[in-house]
Order: structure tokens, then C-alpha cells, then sequence
């Protein structure tokens, strides 16, 4: 009798480490589960955030490429991938001195710093090393940023008074 | 306890499947455009560039000019003191006697500001299945055996021959089928 009850309670105690067994499992998992939705959800906030970014300065880039401002015209017609320096530099001057024209630009590239540099010219340097700084409409600093996409895409500067064309490049910054 | 481990293996075989998916690296759409972009426009803007050995001589003139004296050049430049003054720092550019000298010096300017971004390249000049005429690359160490994206070759016609010009600029690591 006594050896039966003893047998029972074994039992019993089995049972109950078994069920507690079954309970922790049951919560590890749960607790793995709920660690990778997590890390899901941000993998994929990331991704859209980092998407947003790219096709906002590829949007950028593409407004700068055909800026009618700034683009090179024979006979009136427009010339791609060219931009025409006495333009640019009045167009840097006047957008400089006038905070109507800073903000419609604010408006087209948002969070940005633009600017042109010259890395080939027949005629000699037409811009400085530094190059000329378009447009600085950045809200934040480079430690601040959440992201910082550089592009860089190559154009043709023509010179009116010379009548030449010299290499360069836009350098366009797009802040996150 | 049997039903247990079944549902432990179940469970962990879908979180392997859904990490598989959802943390497979997708296609950077910026990356892409940057080097589709980049090397159609720096051929372009290139052969638009004045040469600096000549006052009405391109870089796209030079080039035709190296292929028809067959690698060299037949133009004597006139105007290139500049060019040496300028870009004293530039090896390729400090003596600039004839139309290839103006050509190296101007194809190295050009392609400088890639390698002070970092931005590995491969820039080949060749007719067809010749032998490459300018073959110049900068690949640093991580990308010394990458091969760059898929690129098609800017193409200019060398009049009154039948042959065709191929200039080449691999973004990213070297030509892949050339």
C-alpha cells in the first residue's frame, strides 16, 4: 500500500516537472518569437526609411541635372548633362542675397547642400578647388544625421566667354 | 513531451524560413542608379571636354585621332603650357608634346575625382577585339578581384573605316567580358 502511494507521488512529481517543463519551453519560445517580430519591425522600418532616402535624392539629383537656371542653350535649345558657369554664378549670388529665392529652393531640396566643382579645364581652373557652393539648406549636422547619401555626377561646365567646355561634377549631399 | 519538440522544430524552422525572407539584402535602388548614371555620363561629358592641346580639339577628337595613327597621335598641340602649369602635381600631365599626351593627362583628371571618393573603376579604350589601347583601373584592396556590374560600352564610329571605338568605364571593379 505504502509502496503503491510511493509510486503515485513519483509519478505525480513527473507530471508536474514534465507540465513545468513544457511551461518554460512554451515561454522561451514566446519570448523568441516576440524578439524577432521586433527585430523584424525594425529591419523593415529601416529599409523603408533608407528606400524613402534614396529615391528622395535621386528625385534631387534629377531636379539639379535639368534646372532650366542653370542649364547650357544653343539656339534655345537645352543641352543635358551641361551647366553654363556665368549662369551658375549669378544664380549662386543672387540665391545668396535673397531669402524669397532660399526658401522656394529649401522647398525643392530639402535638407541639402549642393555644390559644383571643376576637375578638368582646358582654359585653366574656372571655379576654385572647393568649388562653388550652390545651395547649403542642411537642418542638421553630419553627427546628427540619421543618414547621409553623397552623390556625385559628372557634367559639362561651359564657359561663354571662352567658349569651352570643362569637366566637373555636382556634388549633391542629402541629409536623413 | 513528444508534441513538445515537434512544435519546437515547427517553430524554429519558421523563424528561419521568415528570416531568410524578410533579411534577404534587397537591391540598393540608389546604388544602382549611381552606377548606371555615372558611367554613361562621365563618357559623355568626357568626349565633350575640350583637350587643352588644340583650342577647337575635343577629348573626343584626341581619342579618334589616337586610334587612327594607330595608338599614337598625329596632333602637335599648341596650346597645352596650361595644361602642365594647372596640373603640375599630375604626373601624367607634365609633358604634354602631342595629342595622346593631352589625352592621358585629360583622361586622369577626370577619373581622379573617382579614386579620391574611393569609387573603384576600370576605363578601357579599344577597337573591338584589339588589344585595349588606354586600359587604366583603380581597384582598392576590397574590391581588388570584384567584377563591376554589368556595363555596355559607349560606342563612337571611326569614319571612313568600318571599325568601331569602344570606351568602356566598369563602376564598382574590373570589366567583366572584355
Amino acid at each position: 500500500m505504502k509502496h503503491t502511494k510511493h509510486i503515485k507521488q513519483k509519478h505525480a512529481q513527473l507530471k508536474i516537472g514534465e507540465s513545468i517543463l513544457v511551461l518554460i519551453i512554451f515561454f522561451i519560445l514566446l519570448t523568441m518569437g516576440l524578439v524577432f517580430y521586433a527585430k523584424v519591425q525594425t529591419h523593415l522600418t529601416k529599409q523603408d526609411n533608407d528606400e524613402f532616402n534614396a529615391k528622395r535624392s535621386i528625385d534631387m539629383a534629377l531636379a539639379i541635372k535639368f534646372l532650366p537656371e542653370l542649364q547650357c542653350t544653343v539656339q534655345a535649345t537645352e543641352e543635358f548633362d551641361c551647366i553654363d558657369i556665368a549662369k551658375l554664378l549669378i544664380f549662386s549670388e543672387v540665391l545668396k542675397n535673397k531669402p524669397v529665392y532660399q526658401r522656394y529652393y529649401a522647398q525643392l531640396f530639402p535638407n541639402a547642400k549642393i555644390t559644383i566643382k571643376q576637375a578638368f579645364a582646358s582654359e585653366g581652373p574656372l571655379i576654385s578647388k572647393e568649388g562653388i557652393l550652390m545651395f547649403d539648406n542642411k537642418y542638421v549636422n553630419e553627427e546628427q544625421a540619421g543618414s547621409l547619401n553623397i552623390l556625385f555626377f559628372p557634367v559639362t561646365l561651359y564657359d561663354s566667354l571662352t567658349d569651352s567646355n570643362c569637366f566637373g561634377f555636382i556634388e549633391l549631399e542629402v541629409y536623413g | 513531451m513528444g508534441l513538445m519538440i515537434i512544435v519546437v522544430i515547427i517553430t524554429l524552422i519558421v523563424l528561419f524560413v521568415v528570416s531568410v525572407v524578410y533579411f534577404k539584402p534587397k537591391d540598393d535602388p540608389l546604388q544602382s542608379f549611381i552606377q548606371k548614371d555615372l558611367s554613361t555620363s562621365i563618357i559623355s561629358a568626357m568626349l565633350k571636354t575640350g583637350s587643352g592641346c588644340t583650342k577647337d580639339t575635343t577629348m573626343e577628337d584626341l581619342l579618334i585621332d589616337m586610334v587612327k595613327a594607330g595608338g599614337g597621335s598625329t596632333i602637335i598641340c599648341k596650346n597645352s603650357e596650361k595644361l602642365s602649369i594647372i596640373y603640375k602635381d599630375n604626373p601624367d600631365c607634365q609633358s604634354i608634346i602631342n595629342g595622346k599626351n593631352a589625352l592621358d593627362c585629360g583622361i586622369s583628371q577626370i577619373l581622379k575625382p573617382l579614386e579620391e571618393r574611393g569609387q573603384p573603376y576600370h576605363f578601357v579604350v579599344k577597337v573591338q577585339n584589339n588589344a585595349p589601347y588606354i586600359n587604366q583601373s583603380y581597384l582598392s584592396e576590397e574590391f581588388a578581384r570584384a567584377k563591376s556590374m554589368e556595363v555596355t560600352p559607349y560606342t563612337l564610329p571611326i569614319y571612313p573605316t568600318d571599325q568601331v571605338l569602344e570606351i568602356w568605364l566598369c563602376m564598382g571593379g574590373e570589366c567583366p567580358e572584355i
